[in-house]
This record gives structure tokens, sequence and C-alpha cells, in this order.
């Protein structure tokens, strides 16, 4: 079932990340954590172009994460960089579990799919714009209870 | 009866199950535990033969379910060392913490409630709700149809019973803990000394595994003049308890951790509060009189189980009892303690595993391995077949006092074999040697 959860992709992303380490002058950044798992991520972006027509100059990632979680940020650095912003907002999580070539049951999708949050909110920090509704499910889907989770979090940390 | 684990493992039929290819070690108790077929076959009995309403109708099948239902409370009762009037079935442990949250910050009065730092989530936020709800909650304000944005969103920021508590003056204070997950005496008789209402302790924590000295902690309370109550869900089912030697207000406990149906708790309510307190629900069956101008309360227990019980859980519970006791709790206590101690010395002979607590009597054994993630660590273990859970445990203020975001956690019980603890052990070297 999950025999093929670790992959050699996954394995080499794992151990090797790409793009990993907070850029010098990032344009924007985007956080996001799993409360469950205590995965965090913070995804950099520096950004090009005139406005309207943005494009994805350099991507990094920094964090704490299992396996998958790291693999993903850093499949995910290779996948937006030199994308025009158009573009990079149309990565959903279909494209992101392509990347990983694996289909991973309902917790470690919350694992998989953190990263791409993570992006999405520094792209949308940086276009001035709010994330669509349907997208918002989309990454939401795997990240039901995390709301809760962080509520209690900021409450334990209190 | 003698201990034989080969019999035990028989009784249990989710044992023989293969995942993977793999059969399945289930280390996963101090979550929930396996179910043997006595109690399976208790609750369908139950069903099949003798299913009426409870504490109803003068018919003679009502009058058989009631006497099943009373002798299952009989059961329990002897079982913690109460009265059978002082046994609340409830839906889980959780509940029942909620419950005599809600007695002592309401009837009871207590303001200012002392907790500790190893609780779980459910003996904390139990704690707030109640506090909040008792205090001229701010939640009202939520659903205020003229409640501005920025009010709500602030509300929503902060816990609400923070903000009751600004209000009222009153406060949840918590017990330090050791590194070795055992409370800091001292620190809770300072703490207590400071007027508490209430003292709410966990027996055992979930995550580290060590159990607190429940009878001095009681005792303590007792002496500042505080309510005591205890999280016993981590130690009912490994060790004989007895409540009325502890000296506790409120003990509860879930079923489903002691080999029990889930959805079946309990709530220890000390006879001379049983008798005093009114209901927190209320309903059909818990009731004397009902006038529309107001109504009068059955007698304990009965006024807190308003509408049709969990019977049949409650039989599961009774016959899980049975099982248990006549395994011996003595000769599970031992068992579970030498399962603990292979447990580690795998561990350590794995080399870079750091174990945080002693759970040498609860079974538990929390860890993490390196700098890798602990849910990698129970993936790869469960893929070789091994149940383990790996996460912060529904005790996030213990974790940030242990320094650790999550740990894996095996926990062992009375059908667990050496063989399964050595099988963890080569699945954490696997898992290490994937990773790194």
């Amino acid at each position: 079932m999950n025999e093929d959860m670790y992959r050699e992709n996954i394995l080499d992303h794992y151990k090797k990340p790409h793009h990993r380490g907070k850029m010098a002058l990032p344009s924007c950044s985007g956080h996001a954590i799993n409360p469950f798992c205590g995965d965090d991520i913070t995804f950099y972006l520096r950004m090009g172009g005139k406005k309207g027509v943005e494009k994805v100059e350099d991507a990094s990632f920094e964090g704490q994460a299992c396996a998958i979680c790291t693999a993903s940020a850093s499949m995910l650095t290779d996948e937006v960089k030199g994308k025009n912003a158009a573009a990079a907002r149309t990565i959903g999580k279909e494209r992101v579990l392509a990347l990983l070539g694996i289909s991973p049951g309902p917790t470690r999708l919350k694992c998989a799919l953190l990263p791409l949050k993570a992006f999405k909110l520094a792209l949308y920090s940086h276009l001035g714009k709010m994330m669509g509704e349907k997208e918002k499910r989309e990454i939401e889907e795997a990240d039901e209870g995390t709301a809760a989770g962080q509520a209690a979090g900021e409450e334990a940390g209190k | 009866m003698a201990f034989d684990i080969g019999k035990i493992r028989e009784d249990f039929p989710i044992l023989s199950r293969r995942l993977n290819g793999k059969q399945v070690a289930y280390l996963d108790n101090a979550a929930t535990t396996q179910k043997p077929s006595a109690v399976l076959d208790a609750m369908r009995n139950y069903y099949e033969n003798r299913n009426a309403n409870v504490h109803r109708g003068g018919n003679a099948l009502a009058e058989e379910a009631t006497e099943i239902y009373e002798n299952a409370r009989k059961r329990v009762a002897r079982f913690i060392g109460a009265a059978a009037s002082e046994i609340v079935f409830t839906r889980n442990a959780t509940e029942a913490l909620n419950i005599a949250a809600r007695f002592c910050t309401g009837q009871l009065g207590a303001k200012c409630v002392l907790l500790t730092e190893m609780e779980h989530h459910s003996n904390i936020v139990n704690w707030q709700l109640a506090l909040a709800s008792c205090l001229q909650s701010p939640m009202g304000i939520l659903h205020k149809q003229n409640a501005s944005d920025i009010e709500r969103s602030s509300m929503l920021k902060a816990t609400q019973w923070q903000l009751a508590a600004k209000a009222a003056g009153a406060r949840i204070g918590y017990v330090k803990m050791r590194s070795y997950g055992k409370l800091c005496n001292e620190d809770v008789e300072k703490k207590l000394s400071a007027q508490q209402g209430a003292f709410s302790f966990t027996h055992a924590s979930n995550v580290l595994g060590a159990v607190n000295d429940a009878d001095s902690l009681c005792r303590l309370a007792k002496k500042a003049g505080a309510l005591s109550v205890v999280d016993g869900a981590q130690t009912a089912p490994h060790m004989k308890i007895d409540v009325h030697g502890m000296g506790c207000d409120f003990f509860a406990f879930s079923a489903h951790k002691m080999l029990g149906p889930t959805g079946v708790g309990v709530l220890y309510v000390k006879k001379e509060l049983a008798d005093k307190l009114e209901p927190v629900f209320g309903g059909g069956g818990a009731i004397e009189s009902v006038a529309l101008s107001g109504s009068t309360f059955a007698a304990a227990p009965q006024k807190f189980e308003p509408g049709t019980q969990d019977v049949a859980g409650a039989v599961g519970l009774s016959a899980a009892m049975d099982y248990l006791e006549s395994a011996g709790m003595d000769a599970i206590e031992k068992h579970v303690s030498s399962l603990h101690k292979a447990c580690l010395e795998g561990l350590k002979e794995t080399g870079g595993v750091h174990v945080y607590g002693n759970g040498n009597r609860t079974g538990i054994v929390s860890f993490n391995v390196g700098r890798l993630h602990a849910h990698d660590i129970s993936q790869i273990a469960s893929d070789d077949g091994i149940m383990l859970r790996a996460g912060h445990h529904c005790a996030q203020p213990l974790m940030k006092a242990i320094g650790a975001i999550a740990t894996v956690r095996a926990s062992f019980y009375i059908y667990n074999t050496d063989e399964e603890a050595n099988r963890l052990a080569a699945s954490v070297k696997r898992a290490k040697k994937v990773l790194s």
C-alpha cells in the first residue's frame, strides 16, 4: 500500500533538497504549518517582470518537515522557477502529486500539499490578490483540521 | 489463572490480520485497544436476546435489560473500588472530564483551577470552556447580530475563556513537570496554596507514560480545600484503581482503552457530591417529576444519565473488566512492564534513539530518532506492519515542555509480545537506513 512512499526520487529530494534556505532579498514569502506533525515550511520567491506579467525569478524554502513534505517543497521550487505568475498560479494538487509520483492517504496528503500552500500564500501576497475559493478548497481539502489545530497551537503557546 | 500470552492472543481476532503481507503488530494501545471475542459476544448477546429500554416501562424484557445495565454499573464500581451510585456512564473520558469541569466551575463554584503541564487537551480545553460558559461568556458576541467584524475576529483570536477570565478574575494555573514526566510536588503545594477551587491532573501522561502519585496529589488538594479531578484514561487499563483510597472527588476513564467498546466512558463522582449536584444535561429517565414550571431529579446516578444510554456499551465494558481481572491486573502490569523493558533495550541497541519519560507501568515508549521526523518513522513502521502513533498526541503544552514538536509513540498492552518489541527495533533500524 505505502511500500513505495519512500521511492528514490522522494528520498533524493529529501536528502539533498534543492533551493533550501532563505534567499537574499525575497520579494515575498509564505508560511504554512501542520501542527499535527510539526511540519513547518516557509516559501520564498523573488519576482520579476511588470505588474500584470510577473515572473518567478527565483524560489527557495526553509523549515522542518518530514520526508514527503521536504521532497514536495524541493520539487516545487524547481517547478515554479522561471514560470510566469499566471502559470504558477495554476499549479494544484494534481501537479504536486504527479511530481512526487505517489498517491498518499489523507494523513500524508497534508504533508505533500503543505509546501503548495506556503508557495501560494507567498505568490498571492506579492500579487496582492486573494486566493480563489476553489483553489483554496483544493489545498485546504488536505488541510481540514489544520485551522483548528493552529488555533489550539496558538492557545497552547500562550 | 496463569498468564498465557498464546491463549490471550487467540481471543483477539484482529491480531491475525495481515497488512502489506505482514502480520499486524498493534502498538498503539494508548490510543485505543483491540477487543476480545468475549466483549464482542457479550454485546451481540445483549442485542440479540436482551435488548429493551432501561429504567422505563414495566415489561419483563425492560426489567431484564435494566438489571443487566445496573449490573454493568456494579461491575465498573467494583473495578475501581467505588459504590454503584457513584458511577456515571458517559460517552468517553473526554465527556466525563467535561462534565466534571462543568460541575466544579458551575455548581461547586471553582473559579480558579489548577492543571498540569502534562495534560491531554481533553483536560485543558474542557476547563477553558467550562469557565467561559459560567462566567458571562463573551462567546455570545460571536452570535451577536450587530457585532463588528473587528469585534468578531478579535473574539475568535483570543480563546474565549481568557476573555471571560479577565472579566471575572478566574484563572487556570499549571503545575510544572519534571523532565522524566512526573509532577514537581513542591510546585503543586505552592500553587495549591493560592486558593484553587479545583485541581485536575492526569494519573499518567499519554505521551510520557509516567504515573503520578494520585493519592498524595488528592491529599494535597484536600488539604488546600480544592476539589480533585483525576484523568485515569491511561491508568485504569493498566493497574488496580481504588478511588476511595485515592480520595479523589472525580475520576474519569474510557472503555475503549481497556478492551471495551468505543462510545462508553465513566465518570466517578464521590457520593457526597453526587447526591447534591444537579445534572448538566436534562431529559427523560433522569427526572423524578416534570412540570411546566420546573423539574425534580431522580437520585444519583440516574439523574446524570438522561436519554437512552449505551446499554450494550456498558455490557461490553463490563465484559472487558471481567476479561482483565481474569487475566489479573497484577499479571498484566508485570507483562506490560517487561515489554516496556524489551522495547527500550531494542531501541537502545539501534542507536541514536532518544526516549522521553518512563512508561514502565503504562507500557508507553515515546521516542525520536536523531533528527528524523516522527511521521517518517511511523510510516516506515506501518509499512512493516507495526502500528504506532506519531505527532503531538493531543498534548501540545507537554510537547512544548519537553521541547519536541512530535514524537513516535509505541504503547504495549496485554496481547503484545517480545517479538513485536523486537520487530519495532528492527523497523526503526530500517527507517534509519532508508532515510539517511
